[in-house]
């Protein structure tokens, strides 16, 4: 059948944070829109088997999550593609944040491992709860909760983020920061 | 020795309200960098083209589907009506 309106606009709503999710997991973003593309593909194939009134977002993610770690298993002999195309990709670089500074902190995201980097993109940056997360990555929600906390830990310690202390002036975070800090 | 390695652990495993912060604005600025692009059309498009291939292929079932597949979704804008320009 066709989309039901609220379908459709569900789903789009859902594709900017997909796209976001994609790009932060596969760190290329030609590979992560053909992932959100596939992604849509198999939810309209499947839209039977979506219940009205639940989370239409959080149903996408768990699409996306499974195809990025089927194909990550076939890729895995491959070369990963880390060289910056990460950057290039996206048609609107902001001009307030350099490409290096994102690099770097892009770089420190895929020096997780990805159980960690998945839940604490999910919960950190995506909105999901922890139990929506959980459910999504078909695990425990303590097993969400303690994954998240050593990925911040991970992170903070390679971005330096490890005190209250501030940032020394080379640190990428801090243009990141104080763009998206303080308006 | 032991003091110090107690310390290193406590150093690991927790970090601060204000580091908490900071990471998560972090996260949500790079986050925000590839939201702020919105829908590219190619999503657009694929929703499109599926709709119109399944509308193509069940002409005679779309009506009775739609009226009785509609109500159970919330109402929503119509927006999506106009898209064929």
């Amino acid at each position: 059948m066709t989309l039901a309106p609220s379908v459709r606009e569900a789903m789009l709503d859902a594709v900017p944070s997909l796209r976001a999710f994609a790009i932060s997991l596969s760190g290329n973003v030609d590979r992560a829109d053909d992932l959100v593309q596939e992604t849509l593909l198999r939810a309209m194939a499947n839209i039977d088997s979506f219940q009205p009134g639940t989370n239409m977002s959080a149903w996408l993610f768990t699409i996306l999550r499974n195809l990025f770690r089927s194909e990550y298993r076939k890729r895995r002999r491959e070369v990963e593609d880390t060289d910056g195309s990460y950057a290039e990709g996206l048609k609107s670089h902001p001009e307030q944040h350099s490409r290096v500074e994102f690099e770097e902190f892009r770089t420190a995201l895929a020096k997780l491992p990805q159980d960690q980097r998945e839940a604490l993109l999910l919960v950190g940056a995506s909105g999901f709860s922890y139990e929506e997360a959980a459910a999504i990555c078909e695990c425990a929600v303590g097993t969400i909760k303690s994954r998240v906390n050593r990925a911040r830990t991970r992170l903070a310690e390679l971005l330096s983020i490890d005190s209250a202390d501030d940032f020394g002036p080379d640190q990428p975070t801090r243009a990141i920061l104080s763009a998206g800090g303080h308006r | 020795m032991m003091h110090g390695d107690v310390q290193t652990r406590k150093g690991r495993g927790r970090l601060s309200r204000e580091a908490l912060v900071k990471l998560g604005k972090v996260l949500e600025t790079y986050f925000d960098d590839v939201r702020k692009e919105g829908v590219p059309d190619r999503f657009k498009d694929l929703l499109d083209q599926y709709d119109a291939r399944k509308a193509q292929g069940q002409p005679g079932q779309q009506a009775a589907e739609r009226s009785e597949g509609g109500p159970t979704a919330p109402p929503f804008d119509e927006r999506h009506d106009k898209g064929s320009t």
